[in-house]
């Protein structure tokens, strides 16, 4: 990320809490991942977990592919 | 998504939730439905990139811890109110994902929220995006690089750098002001120098010549030999193609150029101040079969027409 030019906006905690606040924006609102946590909610506490938990992850494989991408393009 | 509705079909409104996928799978249904949505992957390749690209590491850490505590705290409220929006998850689900669905969880206020927090970070993304190239400071040092090499038209200067014209145009003045450079008028357009580097600094009697890396030019060391006798210093530059020799002689960092003659009057046409003076390899390899050297020709009158010079070989 060495090429963004993001100097004074690099105050970890503040930038923890930004994320913290997009990440809620982005797991909170209904959808299709949401809705079907919840479906399996419904059974057990922890199948709805176990889903969320392999969406989670597949927004972590989404993260590292458009940044590598942002990268290559010299953005 | 699409596994989502084929499953909805196959199965149809009777099927039970309970031991519809093994909990071993969950995992990765999870993962692949993730990894397909649309939703998810447009979100990624827009928003999440740019915010993570300005707010740094640690707020990709904040993201996922968010995410971590929305999938361990949803999945026990469902499971202990057994409700999501005003039935059960499956016929929900069947209906579809409306905004409904989760009012009752409060969360519509929130969605709403977070509209507006989007696009406010994705305006603030924008601004700053327009903004970062283009600071007085870049625009000064853009302008400087392109003098340090000669000296150059306006009109050359805002195609070099790739600002816009007024924003050049408002450095320029002030560096002007502030007499870093100057600025000679030329028809419609400026001629622009450092002053710390101005032309009259230059050797007198330097003359600078661009050509290609070719062998149809033969009668340049007899060249430079004649004009040291006549007091003039010929430097010679080469360069990879007879644009970039234009290019140059248009920009005042030559005096002369060889460059084939469809360049020449390309660049002639499009009214750059330059004047076509005399063939220098007319007639291509037939130069070399000549018995003697080709002398120098003669800088023909200012107002013939540039063609009159393009005959056979001298």
């Amino acid at each position: 990320m060495g090429k963004h030019k993001c100097d004074g906006y690099q105050v970890p905690m503040l930038n923890y809490l930004a994320g913290l606040f997009l990440g809620i924006s982005l797991a909170a609102p209904p959808g299709p991942m949401n809705g079907l946590i919840a479906a399996e909610s419904l059974a057990s506490a922890k199948r709805g977990s176990l889903t969320g938990a392999g969406a989670m992850t597949a927004d972590a494989t989404l993260m590292i592919v458009s940044l590598e991408e942002y990268e290559l393009l010299g953005v | 998504m699409l596994v989502m509705a084929i499953s909805v079909a196959r199965e149809g409104p009777t099927a039970s939730v309970k031991g519809r996928t093994p909990t071993t799978f969950l995992y990765a249904k999870g993962y692949f439905m993730g990894i397909t949505n649309p939703f998810q992957i447009g979100w990624w390749m827009t928003a999440g990139t740019t915010f993570i690209g300005i707010f740094g590491p640690a707020s990709a850490l904040g993201l996922f811890s968010a995410i971590s505590a929305w999938i361990l705290v949803f999945p026990q409220v469902i499971n202990r109110s057994g409700k999501y929006g005003g039935s059960t998850a499956y016929v929900r689900h069947q209906v579809g994902f409306g905004l409904d669905d989760v009012g009752v969880l409060g969360v519509l206020p929130l969605r709403g929220v977070c509209i507006v927090y989007a696009l406010a970070v994705q305006m603030f993304v924008t601004f700053k995006r327009l903004k970062l190239p283009s600071t007085m400071g870049d625009v000064e040092r853009s302008i400087l690089e392109v003098l340090s090499s000669g000296e150059a038209y306006q009109s050359n200067i805002v195609k070099a750098t790739g600002f816009s014209r007024s924003r050049v145009s408002e450095v320029m003045s002030r560096l002007e002001k502030e007499g870093i450079i100057g600025r000679v008028a030329e028809g419609r357009n400026k001629r622009v120098y450092l002053k710390s580097n101005p032309v009259s600094r230059r050797p007198k009697g330097l003359i600078r010549l661009g050509l290609i890396r070719s062998a149809e030019y033969p009668f340049v060391i007899p060249f430079k030999k004649a004009l040291r006798d006549m007091g003039f210093e010929l430097e010679i530059e080469v360069f990879p193609n007879g644009i970039d020799v234009m290019k140059a002689l248009s920009n005042g960092q030559l005096e002369l150029g060889i460059a084939p003659m469809i360049t020449q009057l390309y660049f002639f046409s499009a009214e750059f101040p330059i004047q076509i003076l005399a063939p220098a390899g007319a007639g291509g390899s037939s130069v070399l079969a000549l018995p003697s050297l080709p002398t120098i020709p003669s800088p023909p009158p200012r107002n013939s027409p540039p063609w009159s010079y393009c005959s056979g070989p001298a």
